[in-house]
């Protein structure tokens, strides 16, 4: 993968598409998953030792927070990919009037 | 954990109040084991979601990717979270692990303080002070467990991006089974897997590492440390407390290499993994938290 300047530029919309819709089914899933935690794990220590119970306490609800975070992460990624491939189509369909598109567009020097 | 009778006499003797049992940390390890496995694939179907778009090329992409593999990633976070998890779920095995074995000479000192107070009622301030001891080592043991909790808030270290996926490393391809316990036992998938993990690095500095176990130092002397499944890799941590928290009270073996070696975790200040374990030529010898000595190992050789 080069970092530029860019000898290739390849714009594949049908598979930023199938990728923002696989992160957004991730996120769906997740976001289950992570409801299911909340509904799970509850506040009661496993050993009555303060030393231990709080920061294990403490511990868990700061991961689930940050599993409700991740959730929201796997959201905005398939997002942007569904965003990049929408605007991939749009150029496709106005660099390409009147002819169908199929697979992976090249653009630059060849 | 059952606890018989006569010994809850003998605490009641020696005012020690009665060991939780271990049931609860049981529920515990269970819930985080499956929050694990439940990351870990999330993390595997992201990589393959990631992939579908993988024909795509240009500066959106690379943003893209520097993104993805950055600690505020989705896929690195989705890795954070599953390995802060798995030592959350460890240290609740430690926790019971240490617990069971204290229950053995305590509740052998709560028999002697029945006996003693029939039969030589001298003896029970002495008894007492025992069980005092071993409750402190007890309470002692799950605080330092606490601070690992504690230490597990940290956010993740910052990564060397491009540590993992499709950016290219300059220089020759290290030797990745240099310090394996057995070179013709495949490592391939660990190593790859290893190398995915964003910040991940292979080692070049000869810091010592440590790995907690109760396996003997006869048959690791031996043998070397092998992973519990052939192919696997073994943990070890620069941090030799964190280590003795593997060992259970028995040993701290401690691991130098001449050339480096080993995978520096990017997601851990501490873990150091081996991919197919360490050979026993570059185990320097074992701390035995029983008797305090340190046990040199005669096969010790690292070139």
């Amino acid at each position: 993968m080069t970092s530029g300047p860019y000898d290739e530029v390849v714009a594949d919309a049908s598979g930023r598409f199938a990728s923002g819709r696989s992160f957004r089914t991730l996120a769906d899933e997740h976001a289950d998953f992570v409801a299911g935690l909340r509904g799970q794990w509850d506040e009661e220590a496993p050993l009555p030792y303060e030393e231990f119970a709080v920061p294990y306490l403490q511990l868990r609800r700061n991961l689930l927070d940050e599993c409700e975070r991740l959730g929201g992460n796997l959201r905005y990624v398939g997002d942007g990919q569904v965003f990049m491939a929408e605007r991939n189509t749009d150029a496709e369909d106005a660099s390409t009037i009147g002819s169908a598109v199929a697979g992976p567009v090249q653009m630059g020097p060849r | 954990m059952m606890i018989e009778p006569a010994v809850l006499v003998g605490f009641d003797l020696l005012g020690i109040a009665p060991l939780p049992g271990t049931a609860q940390l049981d529920r515990h390890i269970g819930e985080l084991d499956r929050a694990v496995g439940r990351l870990r694939l999330l993390a595997q179907e992201g990589v393959h979601a990631y992939g579908q778009a993988d024909l795509n090329r240009g500066p959106a992409t690379d943003a893209l990717h520097a993104y993805m593999t950055s600690p505020d990633g989705a896929l690195p976070q989705a890795a954070d979270l599953a390995d802060r998890l798995t030592t959350a779920a460890d240290g609740l095995r430690v926790s019971k692990g240490v617990i069971e074995w204290v229950v053995g000479p305590l509740s052998a000192v709560a028999l002697a303080a029945r006996v003693a107070v029939v039969f030589a009622p001298h003896l029970l301030p002495r008894l007492s002070a025992m069980g005092a001891r071993f409750t402190a080592m007890l309470r002692d043991a799950l605080s330092r467990v606490g601070r690992i909790f504690a230490s597990l808030f940290k956010t993740s270290r910052v990564r060397a991006a491009g540590a993992g996926g499709r950016t290219a490393r300059a220089g020759p391809k290290p030797d990745y089974r240099a310090v394996a316990a057995n070179r013709s036992t495949p490592v391939d998938d660990v190593v790859a897997e290893e190398l995915r993990r964003p910040g991940n690095r292979w080692r070049t500095e000869n810091t010592p590492v440590y790995h907690g176990s109760r396996t003997s130092p006869d048959r690791i002397f031996e043998e070397g440390l092998h992973p519990y499944v052939p192919g696997d890799r073994v943990y070890t941590s620069l941090d030799s407390e964190i280590a003795r928290w593997y060992a259970r009270g028995r040993f701290t073996y401690r691991v130098r290499t001449s050339r480096g070696g080993g995978f520096a975790r990017g997601d851990s200040e501490e873990t150091v993994t081996f991919p197919g374990g360490v050979h026993r030529r570059f185990v320097e010898g074992a701390d035995d938290h029983r008797t305090g000595d340190f046990l040199p190992n005669p096969h010790f050789d690292p070139g």
